[in-house]
């Protein structure tokens, strides 16, 4: 029996304005995500990723054009951001309102969601502080951002996504701004808290070291289309796009700390609304050939665990 | 900022005195004899010296068309202006503010166009002009408020009517003066509601789900509100100034018409002490709003002040 | 520069605006041409109404002095005295800021308190002092209206000076060994001055609207027709003769309008565009 999926994107689209002419950030995505199931969306900035993550919050601002299906099967509905949807920002400095307690910003998830009144909800904040890692919740509940470190703040940030259960969390680079150690501990922290509920995460990194840590599937993405997909530990050991073995290649040497040249992939990705027909990464590709230039290549595989190129077996 | 302050004053005795005498002209005998009346035989930096010691004891000179103490005569005359500036950055505030979010709730609706051309027209106002149409509509065609002046005079009210009474002069003045730094809040507080609504705070806020009028009110709002406030610490003065306009067009006798006479009359220690008194009285303003600001904004934190 | 134009010309408002200020400064200067009525003369009847007499189209006042000839040259008056001013006070200001933000340290705090103290005091307070002290004609206007707006773009200047001193392209020229003044002028002046020319356009807008409320209150030169000097005069049959108060007013008003939105539209056009998030 299939489970339902929590979240469905069929030949997902973005165009968002910009000038002269408006931009494809992200061109025919297909993406799905079960229940209680960790997705991590892998890609360099331009590759449309960050965008993928605020349509499907519905947070793109109005002129943004938006095609394709985005459903929600196992809802049933519309999501209810806050209820149904968290969202972790990348900029733990500026993802706060500076104006207002940390105390405040949890609480009113609560009143708005769960019917709190505010002396509840305050107390409820405490709690959540304390489950997210903040030391002496009761006394710093009703300090403002300012008074927080960088991993701390973000840890708050977690505590007002999650603050109404909802049934996905979405986060976008919520670690690359910080340091390495404070690094490990949100992810761990958010490993911890996923498992828990039982909530669906769509982690959005460039990193594949963080997704390796904390998701089951990985999905690549290169210039707003994806190029492979696949449960994490199999694609990490073996992946079939050229690219994401680059993207591997490099993360293993940055770990090993190996000396030499800086592993890097040579050139860079197109501009959104330049890239060459055929297969995106067909001028940075060491295995590319005739057919790549002219041909984008077609998914191979199914929505779960797939690949596109023309040269990769499924 | 006192001592900068008191650079710019020793500039104007001078050259005051000396212009003054020489509008006199004529009679050398006359012109002596005032000169040493008024003490102004003395050599210029001399006068400075007498001028500041009399400033430490509070003694700002004696007005040449008055003949009195020019303190005595501002003090008087304060109250006044005092009550017609509050109302009027009062008024302008709230009501600036309130439209303001309005219009900045909406950016590119309806309203908010509607709002931002009614701004822009304001401001470019001059506000005398303002202030005599604004009295043909309300003082003579509608005959709902008085004209000019502060009371009615002759009708010996006392107590809360005559509060009222003054009050009920006050309308148009403030209104005038009021409406036009309006124009100016409400133009800022949308712009600075645009602003936030573009910051990744919002953008979070908004993920959590919360009402859009919690949303508008307590994040976008007090964030836009703080380059208001300081806003209201800078244009202090120049609404200072606009008073003077103001009351002169309806005849209330405030520091402002009194400068505006002072200037036609060539009192110079009368406009040098209200200059004197204006400057004091906006820096005061701009320390409470710097109080003020720091009460909002939680990242100030009062102590080290780096200026 | 062309393509600074080209991004004004897209605000359409600040466009129109750009026109109906250029159309004015024209009119203003072929007043004589354009309607060679004498307006300090007594052309006609006294209180003659608008589009009553094809003489005077826009009426006469008190002393039966043509309406639209004062008008006219009112505004050649109004545009010359806000302009120099707001030359003036940009000339000077930015002269300020430029020292103050290269010297830095005392020579700085000095004139940064300088700054200060004309800034508390109330602008138009010292405007009147000025003009009491320098007697009432244009030229003391000029220096009145100056004297309180030089601070502004002082303080812009030297902001401005201070953010690029870091800049690459001011060290490559100091690695490159120029000499100091010549950084100053060539490098860092250029590169600060766009701010103070969006920033003029509100010089401009204020120092109309000072100007108008000297001479309304009687301390501009009284023998030159002026907006502000025309509103007083009409006040005192404000209730029987309302348009005397009211056209000159109306040209004040669309005169600022034009030039805050061809500020706006300046400010647009010269800065950078922001990105979409």
């Amino acid at each position: 029996m299939r489970v339902v999926p929590l979240l469905e994107l069929r030949d997902f689209a973005v165009s968002l304005p910009a000038e002269p002419a408006p931009v494809r950030a992200l061109r025919g995505l297909d993406l799905e995500l079960l229940p209680g199931e960790r997705l991590a969306l892998v890609g360099e900035s331009g590759s449309g990723k960050s965008t993928a993550l605020l349509a499907i919050a519905g947070l793109l601002p109005d002129e943004a054009e938006i095609t394709g299906g985005r459903r929600f099967p196992a809802l049933g509905r519309e999501p209810m951001p806050g209820r149904d949807l968290g969202l972790v920002l990348q900029d733990p400095f500026a993802s706060l309102d500076p104006v207002l307690s940390v105390g405040e910003q949890i609480g009113e998830v609560l009143v708005a969601h769960r019917g709190a009144r505010w002396a509840e909800a305050r107390r409820a904040a405490v709690v959540l502080l304390g489950r997210v890692g903040i030391a002496e919740p009761e006394a710093r509940v009703d300090d403002p951002p300012h008074r927080f470190s960088g991993g701390q703040r973000q840890r708050i940030a977690i505590a007002m996504a999650i603050a109404a259960g909802p049934r996905l969390l979405l986060a976008d680079e919520p670690t690359s701004a910080l340091d390495t150690v404070v690094q490990a501990q949100i992810l761990d922290l958010l490993d911890g808290l996923v498992r828990e509920q039982g909530t669906a995460l769509l982690l959005v990194t460039h990193d594949l070291a963080v997704a390796g840590r904390i998701a089951d599937r990985i999905a690549v993405l290169y210039a707003g289309r994806l190029v492979e997909c696949g449960p994490a530990a199999l694609l990490l050991r073996h992946p079939r796009h050229p690219y994401t073995r680059a993207l591997l290649a490099i993360a293993r040497a940055l770990e090993a700390g190996t000396g030499g040249p800086l592993a890097a992939i040579p050139g860079t990705p197109p501009e959104p609304g330049a890239e060459p027909p055929g297969c995106a990464f067909a001028p940075r590709c060491p295995l590319a050939f005739a057919r790549c230039a002219a041909e984008p290549p077609a998914w191979r595989g199914h929505a779960r665990d797939g690949v596109a190129c023309h040269r990769a077996d499924p | 900022m006192i001592v900068g302050g008191f650079l710019l004053l020793e500039a104007a005795p001078g050259d005051a005195v000396d212009a003054y005498v020489a509008s006199l002209g004529g009679d050398a005998g006359l012109v002596r004899e005032l000169r040493e009346r008024w003490g102004l035989d003395r050599s210029a930096p001399t006068r400075f010296l007498l001028y500041l010691a009399g400033l430490a004891t509070g003694d700002l000179g004696r007005s040449l068309a008055f003949d009195r103490p020019v303190l005595a005569i501002v003090l008087e005359r304060l109250p006044i202006t005092l009550a017609l500036a509050g109302s009027a950055t009062l008024l302008a505030f709230a009501l600036g503010s309130g439209l303001g979010i309005l219009a900045g709730a909406r950016p590119g609706g309806p309203l908010d166009r509607l709002l931002s051309a009614a701004a822009l027209l304001l401001n470019a106002m001059p506000s005398f002009w303002l202030g005599l149409l604004l009295a043909l509509l309300f003082a003579v065609r509608l005959r709902w408020l008085p004209l000019a002046g502060i009371e009615t005079i002759g009708a010996g009210y006392s107590g809360l009517a005559r509060l009222f009474d003054i009050a009920r002069h006050l309308v148009l003045p403030v209104l005038t003066l009021g409406l036009v730094y309006a124009a100016l809040y409400l133009r800022l507080m949308r712009a600075g509601m645009v602003e936030a609504w573009r910051s990744d705070f919002v953008r979070a806020a908004r993920a959590k789900g919360i009402p859009r009028r919690r949303l508008l009110l307590r994040h976008v709002a007090r964030n836009a509100l703080l380059p208001v406030v300081t806003m209201l610490g800078l244009q202090s003065a120049t609404l200072v100034g606009g008073s003077v306009v103001v009351e002169s067009v309806f005849a209330v006798p405030g520091i402002g018409r009194l400068a505006a006479e002072a200037v036609t009359q060539r009192d110079f220690p009368l406009l040098l002490g209200i200059l004197i008194v204006s400057a004091l009285l906006v820096l005061l303003v701009n320390l409470l709003v710097d109080l003020l600001y720091a009460r909002i904004d939680p990242r100030v934190e009062l102590g080290a002040r780096a200026r | 520069m062309t393509d600074l134009l080209l991004r004004f010309a897209r605000d359409r408002a600040a466009l129109l605006a750009a026109c109906v200020l250029a159309g004015l400064a024209l009119a203003a200067a072929s007043a004589q041409l354009l309607w060679p009525l004498d307006p300090e003369g007594v052309g006609g009847p006294p209180l003659l109404r608008p589009l009553v007499d094809p003489a005077h189209p826009l009426g006469t006042d008190r002393l039966g002095r043509d309406v639209l000839a004062r008008l006219l040259h009112g505004a050649r008056l109004s545009l010359t005295v806000a302009f120099a001013a707001a030359l003036a006070a940009s000339v000077l200001g930015s002269a300020v800021g430029l020292a103050a933000g290269l010297a830095g340290g005392r020579l700085d705090e000095l004139l940064m308190r300088i700054t200060d103290a004309f800034q508390t005091v109330p602008g138009f307070l010292l405007a009147l002092a000025f003009v009491s002290v320098f007697g009432p004609d244009a030229r003391s206007v000029v220096l009145a209206i100056a004297a309180s707006a030089w601070t502004g773009p002082a303080r812009l200047v030297r902001a401005e000076i201070a953010s690029l001193a870091g800049r690459d392209f001011v060290l490559a020229a100091i690695v490159a060994g120029l000499p100091r003044r010549e950084i100053a002028l060539r490098v860092l002046l250029p590169n600060a001055l766009p701010p103070v020319v969006a920033y003029a356009a509100t010089s401009v807008a204020s120092a109309v609207l000072i100007e108008s409320a000297l001479s309304f209150l009687g301390l501009a030169d009284p023998n030159r027709a002026s907006w502000g000097a025309m509103i007083a005069e009409g006040r005192a049959v404000l209730v029987s003769e309302p348009w005397l108060s009211i056209l000159p007013g109306l040209a004040l008003l669309l005169t600022v309008l034009a030039v805050n939105l061809v500020g706006e539209g300046l400010n647009e056009a010269l800065a950078p565009r922001r990105a979409r998030p």
